[in-house]
């Protein structure tokens, strides 16, 4: 059952392989001018919706691992951003990387980000809510226009997929964007459940965090507890990995019980998005009944339908692949997954929230991709 | 068959007279039958009158009771006395009243939760009410995907292994917490198999599995079944945590059984060496099988199966025989689904005789069988008895034979029958807090379910102590009270829980263009085949390869080296290309007059010294790392029937390595002087302390003594050193336990062997009853290993243990090497002249041996 040396040698070199390629630009030379262009009508009347879009770059998290290189390409990016954004985007406010804070500056670090502790009857965790327009300058304005494309695009089809039928009409104030942050492969802890959702009239990231592994309870009820406003559920590759993790952890902590596979055996279901009665409301004060019913959401994994999309046209449909070409965007000094288990531990163990925001901007940016995506995926 | 009639005219064959030694009865037992205290609900009544059982045996009745108590028990019945129905009637009764209970069956192989499937299958055939009630599935390596989640969701029992439950059921519990919140019965069948290392990981799962179930509010009862053994009570206690009910009254019927001691007649021109114990096999198949039999043999060796079940099938074709074709070999490597087809034509008579090794000895359901043979002593009593236990008919008369090789330890037992037929089954041992095992499992579990402080007791008293050292090495965590796993992995895929790795080889049939080649075997499973080629696409004839059969990477290079032949089912096959990395040997279908036989080096080297000890005054003491290395350097070409050495090639591949712990122990130049002195000679004496040594530290240790092994070798210090090391890769602390208490160990030694009563040493003091040769290789072609001097074993744990000598006054490292020393060396000592020097290769090839079950249930 132990792997042998020359297994490791060889997981360890496909582990080192970069998942982008290397040279982007090389490969976005190979890809068809139609690719990032749209085509319809409808598209090309929003297309300026979609522009390339600029984030702003976590605090703290550009010193550790940038070099003059990065830096200098960092630069050389965010002018042409600048100029697309200016040019493309004009009822855009000013470039959102106004605050640049000194990326040596790891006073502030220690602690984490600003947030609340949430009390839940299956205890506390920490939840920092973040409006959207914070993390994308214009992005409520792109988000209203989206939400146009996207249902007159549904309309336009034939027949449409019927999850991409709930996402345009629930789309975004009953669908709820998950990414989950967990300690490894299926079966470890969840420490992080981030969330687009729309709150007290507002698009906002919410970030559930667990402070150690005893608050993954916690965190999951709360998840719960916002889960039954939506009706839709918007993931990418949550069918293979997060959803089920959601459910898998839940079950563990006696947390309601799985009736996926009673209903469908886990196939998307029929809309049935208007059906309110369905949706349990979980208290977060009282304890969630084992035999208590999970909230049941239509959940379109963007990572099928961006396959079924994109597949010939890129060179995979990983999600920062579809970022890269699809949203235009590209990371920097962005945590790499793999290391994102060994921070959090780390994080455990010393209380230094370092690496927990560099996890929380890593996991802020896969939530917009899959904002953006969603907007995208219906032709 | 008339037993008593054949042997009587096997006594007035001129060719054979004289060989049987001594002739058993076991004598003939009526069925005892007994109503359950409450009478069995009508389902299962039906289902039990449809499939001809009309009333219950007396162990099933109370079996039935038992488990109905709510108490764990395990029953210890004979071969084919209904020990299945004993955990079913209960497991069936519970889940035809209750839609939602659930049952698991454990089983060591694969092969047998296969067979089993199939008998239970078969029980409900009869009865569509019943069969959508109790719905079994195997769930293990070999299920594919698909119907993994059928399973999951559907079946109520869940047929598996400890290995699948180890790596891939447990660590994700929550996709099977439906089915643990209902658990109400852990089948674990054939327990005597849980013992040594595999007992002392089982026992750490099963602990796990508890956990989980108590976590969704479950507390199944165990169900345990077992071969015959000293203590299966104690046994199946320690791995379950808690006390275990022994069911032992077996009320089944038993025709006559001869027992038969048979003594191959010695060769004319050669007075001390004996007939061929495979030719007299070979001959008692065609005679027993000719007069009606359905005859079963088993060998030490895959190889020797081979050779008997192509000798046998070509008797019957020299005289046109049709039972040629109901003739088959049986043993380790060849694919399930062959395995399966000579099972069931085993168990449906249109097989007459099978040769195999001890693959078949686990309780694979064959139906009752005639004869028995028995090919050499096979190592322990309870193995003697499990191969002995096939043959017997409820009502007709059967046979076994045990037919005795040219060994020492075959012709004592051949020479004493009342000490062979008094020999009581072996102690099994398992220790549940070994701290290298329990620590593995402690992070597995972890990783399960947080560990909290409360669990302790379920793990030991060790746990938390464990635990805490695990926190220190970033391992776990420990927060709030409970520890949590760090790995971002299910940390029991890295956990084997056996004693070597599992991975194995392919033998892949390269056809020819016209497609021949695989004309005699029709087994080759496609999925395998085309997954094969895909990997080897350079590999010659990729398109038209099929895999015929498996080998465990262990034994690979000494069976299936380039130009070796390689036997399958009477069928010879040349080996062209073994290729180590992607695990395939090519053969071609090549008619061959000779066989292969590897020739193996092996050595015990000491890399690093962890501690050296003065506990024992007269020789040098101390525990470290050692490397135990075998190699196939060359191989003898054998031919067929004659056994002529017709030629000799060289084999290039990497030796094999277990780097593990050991601790060795060098006698000083005084012990050797007066040994000297004695006229006896310190290796014989430090052979006798090794067979010795094997058969106690278990003892100290709990463990199995297949689970250490020895040899002696003065090459590492440069004089007569004993080493005993862990069968395990980096060491399960068997040897370090016994290097803590050496002198508990020497005196355990000292007691044994002084208080044997033979006269020159037996099986049961100096001689060691399980050593074996190498698995592949043919018996015939070994020689055997003598009984060491026991005077001499006597004597040397005399100078050992006696305190009144003084204690040297050198120093602990090799400095002690003396002038006296070294002419002692000289003189005495030489590795050539060392008797045990030989048996390194015995050692290194007995840390094989469990390959040679069938093994396969890893997951």
């Amino acid at each position: 059952m132990t792997l042998t040396a020359k297994t490791l040698a060889r997981i360890s070199k496909l582990n080192r392989a970069p998942a982008v390629p290397r040279d982007p630009d090389e490969q976005k030379g190979e890809l068809p001018e139609t690719m990032l262009a749209t085509t319809t009508p409808v598209a090309q009347a929003i297309q300026s919706a979609l522009t390339p879009l600029e984030l702003d770059e976590p605090k703290t998290a550009t010193a550790k691992t940038s070099t003059a290189n990065q830096r200098a390409a960092r630069k050389a990016e965010r002018k042409t951003g600048e100029e697309s954004e200016a040019a493309s985007n004009k009822d855009s406010d000013s470039p959102a990387h106004a605050d640049k804070a000194s990326p040596d500056d790891r006073t502030s670090t220690r602690e984490l980000p600003a947030g609340r502790e949430v009390h839940t009857a299956s205890g506390s965790f920490w939840r920092i809510d973040t409006p959207i327009e914070q993390l994308w300058r214009g992005g409520k304005g792109h988000v209203r226009r989206g939400t146009e494309f996207l249902r007159v695009a549904v309309q336009t089809q034939e027949d449409p997929h019927p999850e991409l039928a709930a996402l345009a009409s629930d789309f975004p104030d009953r669908t709820l964007f998950l990414d989950l942050e967990t300690c490894g492969f299926a079966g470890s802890i969840v420490f992080l459940v981030g969330l687009l959702h729309f709150e007290d009239g507002q698009l906002k990231l919410s970030q559930l965090l667990a402070r150690n592994y005893a608050e993954e309870k916690a965190v999951l009820h709360g998840l719960w507890a916002i889960a039954g406003q939506s009706n839709v559920l918007s993931t990418f590759n949550g069918k293979s990995f997060d959803w089920p993790c959601v459910h898998d952890r839940s079950t563990l902590h006696h947390l309601g019980r799985d009736d996926r596979h009673l209903s469908s055996l886990g196939k998307p279901q029929e809309h049935t998005a208007k059906d309110d009665a369905r949706v349990e409301s979980v208290s977060l004060d009282e304890p969630m009944r084992t035999d208590a019913t999970r909230p049941d959401l239509v959940h379109c994994d963007l990572l099928h339908h961006s396959r079924r999309k994109w597949k010939d046209a890129l060179p995979n449909c990983r999600l920062q692949t579809l970022e890269r070409y699809i949203c235009g965007r590209r990371r920097y000094d962005d945590i790499p997954g793999s290391a994102i288990p060994a921070a959090y531990h780390q994080f455990v163990r010393t209380g230094d929230a370092w690496e927990i925001r560099s996890i929380l901007h890593h996991n802020a940016l896969d939530l917009i991709t899959l904002l953006q995506l969603s907007m995208r995926v219906v032709e | 068959m008339e037993v008593a009639q054949f042997l009587d005219s096997l006594g007035r064959d001129d060719r054979y007279a004289g060989q049987i030694a001594h002739v058993r009865k076991m004598g003939v037992r009526d069925g005892v039958f007994q109503t359950p205290q409450e009478p069995l609900p009508e389902t299962l009544h039906r289902v039990l009158t449809d499939s001809g059982v009309e009333s219950l045996y007396s162990h099933q009745a109370e079996a039935l009771d038992t488990a109905r108590a709510g108490h764990d028990c395990v029953t210890v019945t004979g071969t084919a006395s209904g020990k299945t129905l004993c955990y079913n009637l209960p497991i069936l009764e519970t889940c035809f009243a209750d839609p939602d209970a659930r049952a698991l069956y454990l089983y060591p192989t694969k092969a047998l939760a296969q067979d089993q499937l199939k008998g239970l299958l078969e029980l409900l055939s009869q009865d569509p009410e019943a069969a959508a009630l109790a719905r079994p599935g195997v769930f293990d390596g070999d299920t594919p995907q698909p119907q993994r989640r059928r399973i999951k969701a559907e079946a109520n029992l869940v047929l598996s292994n400890p290995d699948m439950l180890h790596a891939s059921i447990l660590p994700y519990h929550t996709k099977w917490s439906r089915f643990f919140s209902e658990l109400r019965y852990v089948v674990l069948d054939e327990v005597h198999t849980y013992r040594g290392i595999l007992g002392a990981h089982v026992s750490c799962v099963l602990r796990r599995l508890q956990r989980v179930c108590r976590h969704y509010g479950a507390d199944p009862i165990f169900l345990a079944a077992s071969a015959t053994i000293a203590n299966p009570g104690e046994l199946t206690s320690r791995l379950i945590g808690r006390p275990a009910k022994v069911i032992d009254n077996d009320g089944s019927p038993r025709g006559e059984k001869y027992f038969v001691l048979w003594n191959p007649s010695p060769d004319g021109q050669d007075s001390l060496a004996r007939r061929s114990a495979n030719d007299d096999a070979v001959w008692l198949m065609c005679e027993t099988m000719e007069q009606g039999a359905q005859s079963l043999t088993f060998t030490r060796t895959r190889q020797a199966a081979e050779l008997v079940n192509r000798y046998v099938q070509d008797e019957f074709r020299k005289s046109g025989s049709p039972l040629a074709r109901q003739m088959r070999a049986y043993r380790g490597g060849y694919l399930p689904e062959e395995r399966r087809g000579i099972e069931q034509a085993l168990f449906g008579g249109e097989l007459r005789g099978v040769a195999a090794t001890n693959a078949l000895e686990l309780g694979v359901d064959i139906g009752s069988l005639d004869v028995v043979l028995m090919v050499h002593y096979p190592g322990t009593f309870a193995s003697v008895w499990q191969q002995a236990g096939r043959s017997g008919r409820r009502s007709d008369e059967s046979l076994a034979v045990l037919i005795a090789g040219n060994d020492p330890i075959d012709q004592y037992l051949l020479r004493r029958p009342d000490y062979f037929f008094q020999q009581t089954p072996e102690h099994a041992v398992v220790d549940p807090e070994n701290p290298y095992v329990l620590a593995s499992h402690l992070k597995a579990a972890a990783f399960e379910l947080p560990l909290a402080t409360k669990d302790a007791h379920l793990f030991g008293e060790r746990a938390p102590q464990l635990a805490d050292m695990l926190c220190d090495a970033d391992e776990l965590s420990h927060v709030a009270g409970s520890f949590y796993s760090t790995s971002p992995q299910n940390p029991s895929q890295t956990i084997s829980l056996r004693h070597m790795s599992d991975n194995t080889f392919s033998i892949v049939l390269v056809k020819d263009e016209k497609g021949r080649g695989a004309d005699k075997i029709r087994n080759g499973n496609r999925t395998q085949t085309n997954n094969l080629s895909a990997r080897n696409p350079d590999s010659p004839g990729a398109q038209t390869n099929e895999v015929i059969a498996n080998v465990d990477a262990i034994s690979a290079p000494e069976l299936i080296y380039p130009e070796a032949v390689y036997l399958h089912n009477g069928v010879s096959f040349f080996v062209r290309e073994l290729d180590l990395e992607g695990r395939v040997a090519y053969v071609e279908r090549h008619e061959m007059d000779y066989y292969t036989q590897a020739v193996l080096e092996s050595s015990v080297k000491i890399e690093a010294e962890r501690e050296a000890r003065r506990t024992v005054p007269q020789a040098f003491l101390a525990y470290g790392d050692v490397e135990v290395s075998w190699k196939t350097v060359a191989f003898k070409k054998i031919k067929f029937e004659t056994k002529e050495n017709v030629g000799f090639g060289s084999v290039d591949i990497p030796a094999q390595q277990l780097p593990t712990t050991a601790f060795w122990l060098a006698p000083s130049g005084h012990v050797r002087a007066e040994m000297k002195a004695s006229k006896m000679r310190t290796s014989e004496g430090m052979c006798g302390l090794r067979n010795l040594a094997v058969v106690a530290l278990p003892m100290i240790a709990m463990c199995d003594s297949r689970d250490i092994s020895g040899v002696v070798d003065s090459k590492n210090l440069g004089r007569t050193t004993v080493i005993l090391y862990d069968r395990y890769p980096g060491g399960l602390g068997y040897c370090e336990k016994g290097f803590q208490h050496i002198n508990e160990l020497l005196a355990l030694c000292q007691e044994m062997v002084t208080a044997c009563p033979c006269e020159d040493g037996c099986p049961s003091c100096v001689g060691l009853p399980n050593l074996r040769p190498a698995i592949h290789s043919d018996p015939d072609l070994t020689r055997g290993y003598p009984i060491p001097d026991k005077a001499a074993a006597i004597r040397l744990l005399e100078l050992l243990v006696q305190s009144d000598v003084e204690p040297l006054q050198t120093p602990l490292d090799d400095g002690e090497l003396s002038d006296h020393a070294q002419n002692d060396h000289a003189q005495n000592d030489h590795a050539q002249n060392d008797p045990g020097h030989n048996d390194h290769a015995h050692n290194a090839e007995a840390s094989k041996e469990d390959t040679l079950n069938d093994s396969t249930a890893i997951a």
